[in-house]
Parts: structure tokens; sequence; C-alpha cells
């Protein structure tokens, strides 16, 4: 019990396996499979059908054939008895057995003399002229002394292995012993009440019944019953027909039944009755035959339904499963839709809604992205309007001049260089400044940086005066040259340190690259710092802006390598190319 | 039904003659057979015995330095001649080792069977398309062949090519043999040879001569008073039955294949009724000599005595065997090999039945001739460049295997497995006229310690190795009493009776044939003499009638183109 529980457990696993890999299955696979067992049903009901009428054609054929054989073969052997019929007749009414038959009494010379002169030419002629007889002979009262073996005494009939069953009767009487190969026909001659004689032609058993020996084949049996239901005449090659030799007709025919089928005809010229089998099995055999011919077409058939519902299936789901590729590549991210379609069908509808549904979630996600922006914009204003430049201004005026009132020249100088670096820094509210104005941005920060790194380090300025007035985001400068100094040369412990800026125009472009000669760093750490919001770095939002404002081919690159200082190269456009958003 | 009795006779006496010695001889070959097979098999790629082209054209063994292949017309046997699985007319143990042993291939372009050859070779005369080397049976066939100067001449390969025993067994059957297929003392064929089977011998059931306490017969005279008691005393007769008596066939005169006739009453008057013979130099039909009257007298005192058979003339020959089979008749007259056929199956189903043989009569046939109706003729295509083929042919299988050869025992097995002659390359035998007495004698004087066994010949050997095992008692086979009782008891009475073989002699034409009409009047005379139908002087009468009726002619003819005789 346990046991079969299992057993039932597994199956239901396999059977939800086989469900799941179903429901699993590729749409386009679903539909074929549909498709070839939607064809195949009726196909195989059909094929089944003729089949089957077939098969009864060829049995009931096969039934006519044999009927039509049987009852050649029934004439022949019937053409063949009624020859000796007609011999054993012209025989009983020959004159000259009537004279042996009638003379008793004779002397032992003439009784020669009829024997040798009229018995044994007109007995052991039709011998020569009729393969099949073995001997005639005529058994008489008159016979005293057996002759050859064609003139016998009557009393010696009683040895003959056929007169037990001979009836009285003055009709030819036909006889057979399978053992011993005879065939005998017997015709009796009364006078008045008393049996007289009896003319008996013995024939081959063989030769007789070779018509139906000559049909016989692996496959079927012939059979031969006389009217007492004796079986005369059985052969066959067929195995486990189970007769047996004493059967009688019926007995044998019900045995035959049940393996075999047959046919029978009934003898015009006695009372025997001829049968022909067949075994079943070789009946089977030729309806197989018939089915190894239909095989190739079912076959060809099945092939040309499974080629068809693959193109069919592949039409129809060709849209579908471009469709569901596009869907997937949205799903990782993608937001381009490839796939379209101008039919009308729900496949075209889908597709097209899709198509739309897509368009508009581009759409929206743009919006979304451009109003982010716009509120980074609001928000770095409202900073900037939180600061009171003219304040910020005036104290610093005011400070640089308490400074050189009391001589402290360095606080003047720092001062002066912070005024100027928040005045180029809000450059009145602008969000675009020009190169130069960038260029005295840097200087001021530049030398407030250098006052607090008691000048431990040199600026180099390379600049290409032809882009001065060249526009560019502000406060787009300082997070590098910050960045330059705080991670580059103020980590390098001895040496001279340098920081250089040039600012070139090459081609359409502006290009503003600033280098140090600090610790530098791994290409691949150095590559991250635009990717991602590193902290302390700044170069990401950095980047960012530039391409937001001008678009994917333009932000900024860093080419570095430990001990080697860092190279920060900044791209944007000249005034004419700058992105309309 | 009578004519299907003649053929198992002939076979029958001619096959269990050899099977019933041969049994025990099979058995020793059957131990050798497989050694002996593998080494035929082997022998066929061994090389063959070498030798040149002269003296295989000049001597009967002298092997051909290649292998010579002829053309031949078979007459084949039914059941493939009882040849053993997987032998055919051109592959079996005769032609193996002719092959071997001269180098020499039969190709069979034509073949028949034996009923239909006759036939088959008056075609092959008529459009002169003859093989090689071919066997005819029947002299008119020969003459036509000789006519037409289709055959060649024999002459000299005869003298050089045929062994010096050949030689000898064709002598011994007279000059006449081989004269009768000279043509302008041209030799153009080599006859068969008929052996010669001796007279007939009376058989008697000594267990009721005993019975009835008589003694055994010394003369014929004796013998049919021996059989007159045993009607008297109703012997093997049924109630309600009349006694047989003397069984007699109504041919009276017999062939070497018939029993039952009555010959040896006709050789006791010294008569030759149905042949030709000498008379006082004249050639005269035996059936109208005073010497036959006398006898058809003597028969129709025997008739009317009750010795022979009140009912013979209503009898056929089945009829009387089956008598003789039944026990319900104790005489006849039959040859030397009776025992194998009807005796055998008496032996086996009533060995009560005790038959013996007596020899009661003395044959005189030194004037009687011989006919050609059973004789067959080799002969060999004009033209063919190894005539000398058909002798060496002859010398080694029919004296050479049987007389000298170590390795033939494949050869000589065949007779223990009754394979029929028509197997052989020439479907013909040739032997010593007095080949069947040889035989007995040899056997007799081994038996008596005066040759040894080994001097025995292979087919001697296993007549006697039967008929040693029936006189020890350590054989009741029909088989071994029967060639006991035929080689020993039966030929052995003839010798004793000092029987001598004569040399044949033969007309020189078959025209000595007596017609249909003239054959039905002389055994309805004779029947009717012997009846009493007719009184014994009706004889002259006969003799008148014969004569005039185409016996006078044909009698001149015959005396006309036998001026010599």
């Amino acid at each position: 019990m346990e046991a079969a529980r299992n057993l039932t457990g597994k199956e239901q696993e396999r059977m939800n396996r086989l469900r799941k890999w179903i429901k699993n299955m590729k749409y386009r696979h679903k539909l074929t499979i549909l498709l070839v067992v939607t064809a195949l049903v009726p196909m195989t009901v059909l094929a089944l059908y003729a089949h089957s009428r077939q098969s009864t054609m060829v049995r009931s054929s096969d039934l006519e054939d044999m009927q039509s054989i049987i009852d050649q073969t029934k004439e022949s052997i019937d053409s063949q008895t009624a020859v000796y019929s007609s011999l054993l007749n012209y025989l009983t009414y020959s004159p000259d057995i009537e004279e042996i038959i009638k003379e008793k009494n004779i002397d032992n010379y003439t009784a020669y003399e009829k024997y040798t002169e009229i018995a044994d030419p007109l007995l052991s002629v039709p011998k020569s002229y009729h393969d099949a007889i073995n001997r005639i002979q005529l058994f008489a009262e008159s016979i005293q002394v057996e002759h050859e073996y064609t003139l016998v005494p009557l009393a010696k009939m009683q040895e003959e292995w056929w007169s037990s069953e001979l009836k009285n009767d003055v009709r030819i009487q036909w006889m057979v012993d399978a053992d011993r190969k005879e065939v005998t026909a017997v015709r009796m001659i009364y006078s008045g009440q008393k049996l007289d004689a009896a003319i008996c032609i013995s024939l081959d058993y063989d030769k007789i019944f070779q018509p139906l020996t000559n049909i016989l084949t692996d496959e079927n049996g012939g059979m031969i019953a006389d009217e007492n239901g004796t079986v005369l005449y059985n052969r066959s090659s067929l195995e486990g027909t189970g007769i047996q030799k004493t059967d009688k007709a019926g007995t044998a025919i019900k045995k035959l039944s049940e393996t075999c089928a047959y046919t029978s005809a009934e003898s015009e010229e006695n009372s025997w009755t001829f049968y022909l089998y067949k075994s079943q099995k070789a009946i089977s055999g030729s309806v197989r035959r018939l089915l190894l011919e239909e095989i190739p077409l079912i076959a060809a058939c099945g092939l040309i339904i499974l080629f068809l519902g693959m193109a069919f299936s592949r039409l129809f789901t060709r849209k579908i499963e471009e469709l569901t590729r596009n869907m997937d590549r949205v799903n990782h991210g993608s937001r381009e839709v490839t796939v379209s379609s101008d039919s009308e069908d729900e496949v075209g509808i889908l597709i097209n809604s899709f198509h739309s549904m897509m368009d508009e979630i581009n759409r929206l996600i743009d919006e979304v992205y451009v109003n982010k922006i716009a509120l980074k914009e609001y928000e770095l204003k409202a900073l900037q309007a939180q600061i009171n430049p003219h304040f910020l201004y005036n104290t610093l005026s005011m400070m640089n001049w308490m400074a050189i009132r009391s001589n402290q020249m360095d606080i003047s100088k720092v001062t002066l260089a912070l005024s100027t670096f928040y005045r180029t820094a809000l450059s009145k509210g602008e969000d675009m400044v020009t190169v130069k104005n960038c260029i005295r941005n840097m200087e001021a920060y530049l030398e407030i940086q250098l006052t607090m790194h008691d000048n431990n380090f040199t600026v180099e300025w390379e600049t290409d005066p032809e882009i001065k007035n060249e526009k560019m985001p502000k406060l787009l400068l300082q997070p590098v040259v910050e960045n330059a100094i705080e991670h580059g040369i103020d980590e390098k412990e001895e040496g001279d340190k340098k920081i250089s800026l040039s600012f070139k125009g090459v081609g359409d472009d502006v290009v503003i690259t600033v280098r140090d000669n600090g610790m530098g760093m791994e290409q691949e750490k150095a590559e991250t710092l635009v990717a991602y919001q590193a902290k302390g770095y700044g170069l990401k939002n950095v980047n960012d802006r530039i391409r937001l404002l001008y678009g994917e081919g333009y932000g900024i690159r860093i080419f570095s390598a430990p001990g080697e200082g860092t190279n920060v190269v900044m791209r944007f456009p000249k005034e004419g190319k700058k992105h309309e958003d | 039904m009578k004519t299907k009795w003649k053929l198992p006779v002939i076979l029958g006496c001619i096959v269990s003659m050899m099977l019933s010695g041969c049994s025990s001889v099979s058995r020793e070959t059957d131990k050798s057979e497989t050694s002996t097979e593998t080494e035929n098999t082997a022998s066929a790629k061994e090389t063959v015995r070498t030798g040149t082209w002269e003296t295989a054209a000049q001597t009967p063994y002298g092997a051909y330095p290649e292998l010579v292949t002829y053309t031949l017309g078979q007459m084949s046997g039914t059941n493939n001649s009882n040849l053993p699985d997987g032998n055919t007319y051109e592959d079996n143990a005769y032609t193996r080792y002719l092959r071997k042993m001269l180098n020499i291939q039969n190709k069979n372009v034509y073949m028949e069977r034996e009923d239909r050859y006759d036939e088959f070779v008056n075609i092959l005369v008529k459009d002169q398309t003859l093989p090689d080397v071919l066997v005819v049976s029947d002299r008119e066939t020969l003459k036509e062949l000789v006519d037409n100067d289709l055959v060649a001449d024999l002459s000299e390969v005869y003298e050089n090519c045929t062994s010096k025993r050949i030689k000898e067994m064709f002598e011994s059957y007279g000059s006449d043999l081989l004269d009768s297929v000279r043509f302008n003392g041209k030799l153009m064929a080599i006859p068969e040879t008929v052996t010669d089977h001796g007279p007939r011998l009376m058989w008697l059931r000594k267990d009721w001569i005993e019975e009835l306490g008589l003694e055994e017969p010394k003369t014929l005279e004796d013998a049919f008073d021996i059989v007159e008691a045993f009607t008297e005393n109703r012997m093997g007769t049924e109630d309600g039955e009349d006694p047989i008596g003397l069984v007699c066939d109504t041919d009276l005169v017999g062939s070497t294949s018939s029993s039952y006739s009555v010959d040896p009453v006709f050789d006791k008057f010294h008569a030759s009724p149905q042949r030709w013979i000498n008379q006082n130099g004249e050639i005269v039909y035996g059936s109208l000599t005073e010497e036959t009257k006398n006898a058809l007298s003597y028969l129709h005192e025997l008739y009317e005595r009750g010795v022979l058979d009140q009912n013979f003339a209503l009898r056929a020959q089945n009829n009387l065997r089956d008598l003789v089979v039944n026990g319900n008749c104790g005489a006849f007259f039959g040859l030397w090999w009776t025992p194998n056929n009807p005796l055998m199956d008496v032996y086996e189903t009533d060995p009560e039945a005790d038959w013996q043989p007596y020899y009661l009569q003395e044959a005189d046939w030194q004037n009687v001739y011989d006919s050609f109706r059973d004789n067959k003729y080799v002969v060999v295509r004009k033209g063919y460049e190894h005539p000398e083929i058909v002798m060496k042919i002859i010398s080694v299988l029919f004296d050479y295997t049987r007389y000298g050869a170590q390795d033939a025992d494949e050869v000589n097995a065949y007779f223990a497995l009754n394979v029929d002659p028509t197997a052989r390359p020439l479907v013909i035998n040739i032997d010593y006229n007095e080949a069947t007495f040889q035989i007995t004698k040899d056997i007799q004087s081994v038996m008596s310690g005066m040759r040894k066994e080994t001097d025995l010949s292979a087919i001697e050997k296993s007549y006697y190795d039967a008929a040693e095992k029936f006189i020890q008692g350590r054989s009741e086979t029909a088989e071994d009493w029967a060639a006991y009782e035929s080689r020993l008891a039966a030929v052995g009475r003839l010798i004793e009776g000092n029987y001598r073989t004569t040399a044949k002699r033969y007309l020189d034409d078959s025209d000595g044939e007596i017609p249909k009409s003239l054959q039905q009047l002389e055994k309805d005379s004779f029947i009717q003499i012997i009846m009493g139908v007719q009184p014994v002087d009706y004889f002259d009468e006969f003799v008148k009638e014969w004569y005039e009726q185409g016996g006078e002619e044909l009698t001149e003819q015959l005396r006309k183109s036998n001026p010599g005789e």
C-alpha cells in the first residue's frame, strides 16, 4: 500500500510536471499540436473505416475465390468420376461380361478362352487409357477360379475392404479408403433378388483427388466427406486445426471454423462434399499486405499534416512572438518598439495598442524627466535667491578696506578673490556664463586655494583666446578643480605639485582639461567616478548636467593611473551648437 | 496387375540376388564408409594417374594425360536409379572411379527414361545426331546404325583395350555372341551378356514330404508321385476347395525372369518348344517336334492324374504366386533365384514351410538357338577421337572394380544400396556366362577349406558371409536364408547334377521372331491337348496349321539367312 501510494504520488508529480510542461510550452508548438491532432483524428477515423471496409472486401473476395476454386475442383473431380461411372455402366451392360456372368458350369477350356480372349482385354484395356485405374474386377457367382486379379469368385468379395460398406443397391456405390489410398466404384448386378455379380473399379486415391491436391498451398487445406459424414480426404499443411483422423466431417468442420474460413461444394456425381479451407491467419495475411500498402500513404499524409501545421502555426504566431520578444526587451529596460503590424486582426490590434502604449509611456517618462530637471534648476535658483549678492559684496568690500587699513594685505587679497569668486559664480543669476567668466572665477578660486595651501603647488594656464566668449553652464569647473586639489595634489606628499588648466576649441567643441600630477588612480576607478555618485567627488553631477544640456555625445572623461596624476577632460559644444532644451 | 508384375520380379530377383548376400557386406562397408567417402572426395582433387596418349589408346587401364570428356546418351532409371543423395548420372561412384582411374568424364547430352529410351534412340538414329557413346537396346536399331555408317569399327580397340578377363567373359558365351555384332568381319558394337541361369528346378514342400512319410524324389516321376500324394492328402487345401497339385503357367515355357513354367517336362523329353533348334542339321521350330508332342502327351497324363493343377488354364502368374505364398500348393518349377521371389515371402510368413529344390531332369540345349531379345549394344559414334574409351570403361567397371581393385568399395557398395544398373555410364552388364555357377563353386571351395576367404571377389564374399551366417544359425533374416537357399542349395543342386553351361548359339537374324497369331495358335493348341479338350494327335493338325499360317515361309527365310547352320 505504501509503495502504491508512493507510486501514485510519483505519478501525481509526473502528471503535474507534464501539465506544467504543456502549460509552459511555446504557443507556436501548442498551435502545431492542436492543428496536427485536429487533422489526424478525422484522418485516422477515415483510414480505419476505409481499411475495415477493404478488409471485409478482401475477405469476401478471398472467400469468393475459394468458392470458385472448389467449384472448379469439384467439376474436374466430377468429370473424372463421371468417366468411371460411365465405364462401369458400360461394363455392366456389356454382353461379353453378361456372358461370363450368366454362363455357369462351363468347362475349364471354354472358361480359359472366355477369360483370356474376352475378359482380359475388356478389363485390362481401360487401364492403359486411364492412368488412375488400379484395376477392374469382376466378382461373379459363375467364376470358380480366380484369374489374375480381374475375375474373382463372388465369395471372395467378402475379403475386399469395401464389402462391408456395400448396400443393397443397383446404383453405383463409391467407397474411399484413405489409408489404402484407394477409391472404389462398385456396381452390383442382381439376378432376381439374388446377388449375381459385382463390378468394381479400383482407382488411385491420389490421382482421383489430384485436382484437389493441386490447389493446396501452405495456407489452405482440402477435405472431402461423404453423405455419412466420413472424412474421405483431408490434407493440409496447416498446423493446429486439431482435426483427428477419426473425426466425423461435422466435428472436423466445427474444429475448422475456429481457425479457418471454408467453402464447400456438393458433387453432382456422387454424394461427396468438397471443402476448401484457409486459415484466418492466411486471410489476414492478405489484409496485412493491404495494410502494408496503406501505411506509406498514411505516413505521407501525416508528414504533410505536420508540415502544414508547423507552417500555419509559424504564420499565426510570428507576430505574437515578435511582440513577445519586444515586450521582453522592454522589460529589460529598452523603450524601443520594433514590432509593427498593418493587419487589423486581434494580433494587429494588440501590436498597435502596444505600440501606442509604449509611445505614451515614453512620452510620460520624458515628461517626468524634464520636470525633474526644471525642479532642480528651480531649487538652485531659489538657493541663489536666498543669498543677497549685494549684501555679500558690500560686506567683502568692507572687509577688504578694513584689511588694507590694518595693512593686512593677505586678507585683502583673499577677500578680493572671494568677492570675485562669488561675483563670477553667481553672475547675476544667469545660468550660462562665458568661458572668460569661468576662467576668472577659477582664477579667484585658485587664488584662495593657493593661500589656503601656502602656495605649495603651482597653477599653469593655457587659454585659447578664440573661445573666450563661448558660453557654458556656470559652476561647472569648480567641482573638478576642487577634486584635483583635494584628491590629487593634497594627497601627494613630496615633489612639486602642479595643476594645469587648458581651455581649447577643438572643431565645434570646447575642450577644457584639468590635469594634476597628484596621486592618480586606477583607470577603472576613474571611470566609475563619472558613472556613479561617488562620495566627495560630484563628478557625476557635472557630467549629467552637460549631458542633459548638450546630449549624449558630451560630458567629462577621466584618464588616470596610480602615481601618474589625473586628467579630466570636459567637452561641450560651442555656442551655436548649444542644445535647444 | 499383369503388366506391373513382371518388372518387380526382374528387378526383385536381380536386386535381391545382390542384396541377399550383400547385407552382411554392407555392414562391413558401413564402418569404412565414412572414411572411403572422404577418401573419394579427396581423390577427386588428387592428381589422377598420368599416362601418355599412346598408352591410353593402347591399354585397358592406361589413364589419359588430360581429362577426356565424352558425350553420352544415358538411360535413366526411376527414382534417380536409387543413387545416394547428392549423386547424379554424371557424378556417382562409377563416374568418379572412372575419372580417378582413367581421367575420363561423361557428359550426358541426352537422357531418357527406361520405358521411353528406345523410342528416343530411334529419333537420334533418324536425325543422325549421335552422342560419342550410346547404348541401343534392339538389334534392328543396331543394324540401321551400321547400314547408315554411323558407328565406329571397334575391332582394333576391342583387341587392345579390353582386359584379358573381359575377353574371357565374352569367350564363355561362345564365338556367336561377338560374331552377332560383326558386320563384314568388323566389330561394330559390344553386346551385353545375358548370363546363364541354368535349367529350372523342381521346388517341393519338404515338410509335406516328411509329414506324409515319403522319400525325397530322385526322378521327375518320383516328384510327380509326391505331388499326387499331396493332392490325395489335400495338403494345404482349404475346405470346399479342390487340391491344387503342380501349378503351371499357361505360357508353359518360361523366361529368365519367370517361374511356374513346366520347362523341365520338356527337358525330360529333350523338347525345346518356343525356340529355334537345329535338328539333324536343319533349322526347325522346336514347338513342332515329336519330342514336344511326347512332352505334351505326358503333361496331359499328369493333368488327368490330377498332378497338374486342374484349373491351371484359368490362373495367371499372380494367382500362382498367391497359391505358393498362401501355402495352397506344394510344387512348382523355378530357376535357382526362386528363394528371392517368391519364397522369401513364404519364409517370412510361414517358417514351417520348407521349400527345397530338386534337379531331376537332364538339360541338353546343345542344339537350341538363343534369342537376342534381351540384349543391349554399346556403340561409338563414327569419327569419335577415342573409340577405345568404351573398352576401357568396360574393363574398369566389369573387371577391375569387381576382381582387382582394393579401392572400389564405394562402387561395390552400390550393390548393397540397391542402386539400379542404369546409374552406370554404360547401362549394361558383362560377366561370365557361367558366373552364377562360378560364384557358388568359389564359395563352396572356401567352405570346404580348399581356398582362403580372401580369394573371394567382393560379390562372392558378400554371399559367402550371408550363407555362413545362416548355416551357423546366427541369422534368421529372410535375406540370409535366401542367399543360402539360392546360391548354395539351388545352384549347388545344379552343380551336383553336373549341369554344364554351354556356349550360346545365335541365329543371324531377328526375323526368327514368331508372329502373335502363331504364338496364340500354339498356346491354345497346347493347352487344349494338355486339358484333353483335343486328343494328343491333334498335335499333328496343329503342326500343319502352323506351317500353313505363315510358319513355312518363316522357317524357309531363317534357313536361307543362316546357310551354315
